[in-house]
Formats: structure tokens, sequence, C-alpha cells
């Protein structure tokens, strides 16, 4: 698959603490990337330079082939961004956050029109689209989530910990969901401590260690670890081999 | 550009729809400015003290009457006290508000007052003691000023009828004065009239002496005469009464014998003896006796008042000469005597004539001095400096005159909780995140906050105008442009500073308590307390400049004096910079902000 954006020795310090230290990341249209590590390790900050929130101290940001380093505004236009918490207002019905979400990524009318069913079905949101979204269940909160982060039909979704205090049935019913998001073409980055679905879901798994992030596959990773079953164990065994 | 203002009314609309869809918002935004409109009206819509209590403490009440009775007024009670403590005591139990302590010397009747008056009050309550002393003041001023201005107009009263009386007494003097002349001219003329008369007088005198001694010399000649007269009359009378005696006879013979009817008519029948005796002769000749008769009789009667008279004369001639020198002695006397006293009253109207001409000069003088005073001067000798305090705002009720600091007071207040909460509502929302993910400028965010703000705010100004209208028929209609432009400066500035606190300290209790806090300080740092005139000078400065101050203070000028915008440039250029400076603020406390989340 072709490669949409890449980071290259990025560097990104918080006062005296280096959180990311000459790291690299590709990532190929149509992935679906799991990203692990521990608490601290700067899953987050590497999700706010990757939506271009954060500036970088230096490094090179390459999308679509082009350096967009001194312009992350352009970024911005072809992520989505799912953060831990929802992020809408409760006081504006599901339809009406979608709407001024999709104004402000300044999609026309006709267009969102059309756009806004489209992911409410997406969502399974349709029948509920009405009402206060301060007032719906806690797993269709999160969908909306997902649906505002697609208004904008961005090529990359980027997840942080979706699915986080949520019980496991909706959790198994978000999963299925970016799962489906992914299966529509979407590149999707997510953060995660579930690395039971990462590793059902994911076609590649970003470890993320010492301010630089390791990509591989469940492939590479059985054949590296060929004893363990699951993902937890091979993440607890290079955790303690200080691989993660 | 008109992309960014559809993003700009996309979020203007999602902030309001916010802010309606809160029940308790909504009510708020509603019932807010319409209850404190309401509130603030009845709380200031009165425009005179009431409930007052005065305690006066004096020995005598009656002394005070006219006070009493200025004071006193159906709002007003005054209660008598006999000793200041008890008066000071109530003052501190608030059942009296203010202790009015005559002195013992104090006076005041309706025409004089005199004395002391010392009012104590509690100007803990500095308020209710600046509206006490403006009410006692014009109260007893009224009072004291009538009664002294009653006591002068009496006085200059007096002194007017004064100068008309001596006025007419002065007229009368000089009548007075010409009568004098006069009298004093006729009593010289009748002085040298006199001299003539005494001049005539005294030979009439001399001969009347003679004549009184030549008659003296001869009234026994005369007396002797008189005798001898009587005497010849007693004589003639005696003869007349003879001859009546023989006439009778005649008579009565005549009538016995020959006419005698009876002998008569024999004579008559008697052929020889009718012709012999002519009857008509007899009667005749009885007719010229009775003529006879009647003369002598005449000529007795005669002769007797002839002796009468005579003797009358003699006597009366005697008399009268004798009167005649006592009146010509009597007259001589009074003559004199009447010169005399005609001297010395001439002498005498002489000093009263140099007397009355000096009491006319000094008249003269006197009226000179009062002549230019009357009534109409009392308020001038009394007060000479006239002086009237007049406001120039006539006919306006005390919710008409405080309603510019209401509505600042108000927009301030709206302004800045609003906002900050409103801010604070956004920047602590889980949604606040996702906003810097959208390819929009943070600055949009900000404006479009700004903007939702000021239409919350000016619905709520628009509710208390149109309260302050219809409800206290507040006019501003007229000078609408240039007030509305004051109103958005100032709502401006303070929507700003709500919205800078928020975005600067994003913890809901510690930005809200410090906005109230602020809100709180402009208060009490404008005039609404006490006017930045009596601060110090510094102090003063900064106050006037306080968006607050400065805002209340083009309303006031703009709503009651017509005075526009042109006029109030320095005023408005502070608003202008204070607004720029708070755009200032709140775009770095905005990226403030966006750096910390």
């Amino acid at each position: 698959m072709p490669e949409l954006i890449k980071f290259q020795n990025i560097d990104k310090t918080f006062k005296t603490h280096k959180v990311l230290d000459e790291l690299n990341l590709s990532i190929n249209k149509g992935d679906l990337i799991g990203l692990i590590g521990k608490s601290g390790e700067g899953k987050t900050t590497l999700l706010r330079v990757l939506i271009g929130f954060y500036k970088i101290d230096s490094g090179q940001i390459i999308f679509r082939e082009k350096d967009i380093t001194k312009k992350t505004n352009i970024i911005r236009d072809a992520v989505g961004f799912c953060t831990q918490e929802n992020s809408f207002y409760p006081e504006l019905t599901i339809e009406e956050n979608l709407w001024y979400y999709g104004r402000l990524y300044k999609i026309n009318r006709r267009t969102l029109k059309q756009q806004i069913p489209r992911l409410l079905k997406l969502v399974d949101l349709t029948n509920h689209k009405k009402k206060l979204s301060g007032n719906i269940s806690g797993g269709m909160k999160r969908r909306l989530d997902f649906a505002i982060s697609l208004v904008h039909d961005p090529e990359i979704l980027i997840m942080d910990e979706p699915t986080t205090g949520l019980d496991p049935i909706i959790r198994k019913s978000l999963w299925d969901l970016i799962d489906k998001i992914n299966k529509e073409g979407k590149t999707i980055i997510v953060s995660s401590h579930l690395l039971d679905y990462i590793q059902d879901k994911c076609n590649k798994i970003g470890f993320l260690s010492k301010g630089k992030v390791n990509v591989t596959t469940m492939t590479k990773l059985k054949k590296k670890y060929p004893k363990e079953k699951s993902l937890n164990y091979m993440f607890e065994k290079m955790v303690k081999k200080g691989e993660a | 550009m008109f992309k960014n203002l559809h993003l700009l009314l996309t979020t203007i609309i999602k902030n309001l729809k916010i802010v309606l869809r809160s029940p308790s918002s909504l009510l708020l935004l509603v019932l807010g400015p319409l209850v404190l409109i309401l509130l603030v009206g009845f709380a200031f819509g009165g425009d005179q003290v009431h409930d007052i209590n005065i305690g006066v403490v004096t020995k005598d009440m009656n002394t005070i009457q006219p006070i009493i009775a200025s004071l006193a007024s159906p709002e007003v009670a005054v209660l008598d006290y006999y000793n200041d403590k008890y008066c000071m005591f109530d003052l501190k139990l608030d059942k009296v508000q203010v202790c009015a302590v005559f002195s013992e010397d104090f006076i005041a009747t309706d025409k004089k007052v005199t004395g002391k008056i010392t009012f104590y009050y509690d100007n803990s309550r500095y308020n209710l003691a600046s509206y006490l002393s403006e009410y006692i003041k014009e109260k007893i001023e009224i009072t004291s000023e009538q009664i002294t201005l009653e006591a002068a107009t009496n006085i200059l009263n007096d002194i007017e009828q004064a100068v008309i009386f001596m006025q007419d007494a002065q007229l009368s003097i000089d009548q007075f004065i010409e009568d004098i002349i006069t009298i004093r001219n006729d009593l010289a003329e009748t002085k040298i009239v006199l001299e003539d008369i005494k001049q005539e007088i005294d030979p009439l005198y001399e001969d009347a002496l003679l004549l009184q001694q030549k008659y003296q010399e001869n009234e026994a000649d005369l007396n002797s005469t008189a005798k001898k007269l009587d005497a010849n009359k007693n004589n003639i009378l005696f003869s007349i009464n003879l001859i009546n005696h023989q006439i009778f006879k005649v008579k009565n013979n005549l009538n016995n014998t020959i006419l005698n009817p009876i002998i008569k008519q024999k004579i008559e029948t008697t052929p020889y003896l009718a012709g012999l005796i002519d009857f008509d002769n007899l009667y005749k000749l009885t007719n010229e006796l009775d003529v006879l008769q009647q003369q002598l009789s005449s000529l007795r009667t005669n002769l007797e008042e002839y002796d009468k008279s005579f003797q009358e004369t003699n006597t009366e001639m005697g008399e009268k000469l004798n009167s005649i020198v006592e009146m010509i002695t009597t007259i001589k006397v009074f003559v004199d005597d009447a010169n005399n006293k005609i001297d010395k009253n001439i002498i005498i109207l002489n000093n009263a004539l140099i007397e009355l001409n000096q009491i006319k000069e000094k008249l003269d003088e006197n009226i000179n001095k009062f002549s230019g005073l009357d009534q109409s001067q009392a308020e001038t000798l009394i007060k000479p400096i006239s002086s009237r305090f007049v406001g120039m705002l006539q006919d306006m009720t005390k919710i008409t005159l405080v309603f510019p600091i209401i509505l600042v007071f108000i927009i301030m207040f709206i302004s800045i909780l609003l906002s900050n909460i409103n801010v604070l509502n956004e920047v602590n929302s889980q949604s606040y995140f996702r906003n810097f993910l959208v390819p929009v400028k943070g600055s949009l965010f900000v404006l479009g906050m700004f903007i939702t703000n000021m239409i919350v705010v000016m619905f709520q100004i628009v509710i208390l105008l149109i309260m302050a209208r219809f409800k206290f028929g507040i006019q501003f209609l007229p000078v609408m442009p240039a007030l509305t432009v004051v109103i958005l400066l100032i709502t401006s500035i303070f929507v700003l500073l709500g919205m800078s606190f928020a975005y600067f300290i994003s913890k809901q209790q510690t930005s809200i308590l410090l906005s109230t806090f602020t809100a709180l300080a402009l208060f009490l740092f404008s005039d609404i307390i006490f006017p930045p005139e009596v601060m110090p000078k510094l102090a003063a400065f900064f106050a006037k400049l306080n968006p607050m101050v400065v805002g209340e203070r083009m309303i006031r000028k703009v709503i009651y004096h017509n005075i526009m915008l042109d006029y109030q440039i320095v005023d408005l250029l502070v608003l202008i910079g204070f607004l720029i400076f708070m755009v200032i603020i709140v775009y770095i406390a905005a990226k403030r902000n966006k750096r910390r989340s």
C-alpha cells in the first residue's frame, strides 16, 4: 500500500523532558495501526503530533510525499481525531454536533446534508439524531464521537484510548465499528491498552518506548515470541526485556 | 472572508443554542433583567423620605413651635425628649434617626428666631444622613428665613410707615410754619390795628371820663328837675282828671236830660220845643267830648310815660355813662394786654419757627436716609447675597436620575459574569479540544464567543431599556444612536474582561470569584457610593477612568443633556482605549489557554 504519511527524526521536548526522540514512523494508506506502550511513554503526545496539534522541535513530516513540516494545518484536514473522552457539546443534538463540526471543516451544506445521514447510519445513530448528546448512552456518545471525527471524511483517523471505561459489549461493538471504518478505506491509528483487540483488529502494531516507536506486525511478533499466545504476553515479555 | 463569516455564524449559533438550551439560563436571561429593573424601580421609586423620627430635646416645646411645625410632616414624626441622653440612646437603637438639641435660650416665634440647634445623626448610615441633613437643612432654613424675613419685613414696614408719617409731618410742619407765619403777620397787623384803636380809644376814654365827671356834677340838678317834672306831671294829671270829671258830668247831664230818649221823644213831640233844640249838634258835642276825653287820657298816658322815660333815661344815662367808661377802660386794658400778649406770642412764634425749621431739616435728613427702604428689600437685608441652587433636571423622578448608573451597573455585572461563565463552560467543555483540531483559527472561536456574549447581554439590555421606557417613562429614543454606541462600548469592555478571566483561569470557582471581586471592585471604585470628587486626587483619577464611571458619565450626558459623542471625545477615546486593551488581553489569554490545553 502507498505511503500516506511519514514522520522522520521527530523530536518533542516539554521543558526538560524529551518525550519523542528522533522518532520515525511511516503510515500507509488503509493501515490500522495499534499503538501501545507503558503509561507516560508519550502515546498521547505522539498522537497530538500526528494530528498537528503539537509543533515538533525538529524532524520532518512528509504527507503524500510532500514536506509539510512548516504547514501542519494541511494535515488537520486529512486527520480525524477521537479523544479518550467524548469531545462534543452535550447541549446540542447528535445531528447538530455533526453539523457544527462539519461546518467548521468548511464542508458545504449540500455535502453535509448527504454526509451526516451516512455517518449516522455508519455509527447506527440515525434513530437518535434529534436527541441531545448529553442525554444519550455512553456507547452512543462514543459512536457520536467517532462520527464527528469522520464528518470531514478524513483519510486518517487517530483514536486515543477510544474504548476506555466502556462495558465489554459496547467495547466490542466499537472495535467492530473501527474495523468497519477501516474496511471502508480509512487509515486508522489507535492507541489502547486493550491488546486483545489490537491483536485481532490491527494490521500493524507500534510499540512506543523511550521516545521512539517500533512498528511491527502480529506475524513478525509471533515469529519473535513463538511461545506467547497473545499480544498481552508478548508485550509483557518485551517490557521485561526493555524492548517496550 | 465570507467563509470566515459563515464559520463565525456557525460558532455563534452553536453558542446561543448552548445558552438557550439551559432552562435556568433562559429564565435568567429574560427574567433576570426584568426582575432587576423592577426591583430597582421598586427601590428607587419614592421621591421623599419617610418613616423618619426626629427626636427633639428642649425644655419647652412651646418656644420652638414654628420649628416643630416645619419639621413635622406625614412622613416625619417629631418626638419630644427631656434629656439628650435618652434621645441619643434611641438614636443608637434606630428608634429616631436624628436628635435635635435646642439651646436653652432658643426661641422661635412667628416674628423672630434666636438660639442654637445641634443635630446628632448616625453618620454610619451615610446615605440616610445625607438625605436627612438635606431635609432638615431645607426645613430649618426655610423656617428661619421666613421668620427673619417676616420680622425684617415688619421692621421695614414700620420704617416705611414712619417715613410716610415723617413725610406727612413734614408737610404738616410746612403748613404749620406757614400758618405760624400767617398768624404772626396777622398778630402784627392786629397789633397795629389795636395800636390805632388804642390811639382812638384814649381820647374817647378821656372824653368819657370827663362826661362822667360832668354827669356826676349835674346829677343832682337832673334829679331835682326830674322831681319837679314829676310834680308838674301830677298837677297836670290832676287837672286832666278834673276836666275828665267835668266832661263826664256834662255828658252825663246831657244824656240824663235832653238826650234821654224819653225826654228827647217828648221834646221832639213837643211842637215848640222840637225846633229849638238841635239834637245833632248835641250828639256831635257829646262825641267831641268823648274825643276830648280820649285825648286827655292819651295825654295823661304820655305824660306818665314821659315822666317814666325821663326818670329812666336819667338813671340809665348815668349807668350807661359809667358802663361806657368802664367798658372803655376794659377795652383799653384789653388792648394794652392784647398788645403785650401779641408781642410775647410773636416772640414765641418766632422761636417756634426757628425750632420747627430745625426739626424740618432733621426730618429731611431722616427721610432721605429711610426713604430708600421698603418691604421688598427685607430679603436683601437678611441675605445680602441671594443664592439659589437649581437642579438642571427638573421634574425627574429618582429612578430616572439614577437610571444611567443602574444601567451601567447592571451591564457591568451581567457582562463580566455571563461572559466569564460562558467562556468557562466552553474551555472546560470536553469538546473544547476538538475546536483546535478543525482548520479554523482560534481567534474565530474567541470572536464567536464575544459576539455570542454581546448578543445575550444586548438582549438583556434591550429588555432593560424597554422596561425603563415603558415602566418608568425614561426618554432615550431621540438619543438612541449615541446611547447605543456607548452601551456597545462598555458592554464590549466588560464582556472581554469576563472572557479574559475565564481564559486566564479556567478553574471555574476561582475564575467566577475573580470576576465577582473585580465587578465588586469596579462598583466600589466608582461614583456610586462616593463621587470621585471627594476621593483623594490619585484615587479620583483612577476612579474617573473606571469604564463604569466613564460609561455612566457618557450615558448621563447623552440622555439628560443631549450632549452627543462629538462633545465627549475624550471619554469616547478612553472607552475605545479600554476596548483595544481588552482585545489584546483576551487574545493573549486565549493563546495562553490554548497552550495549556
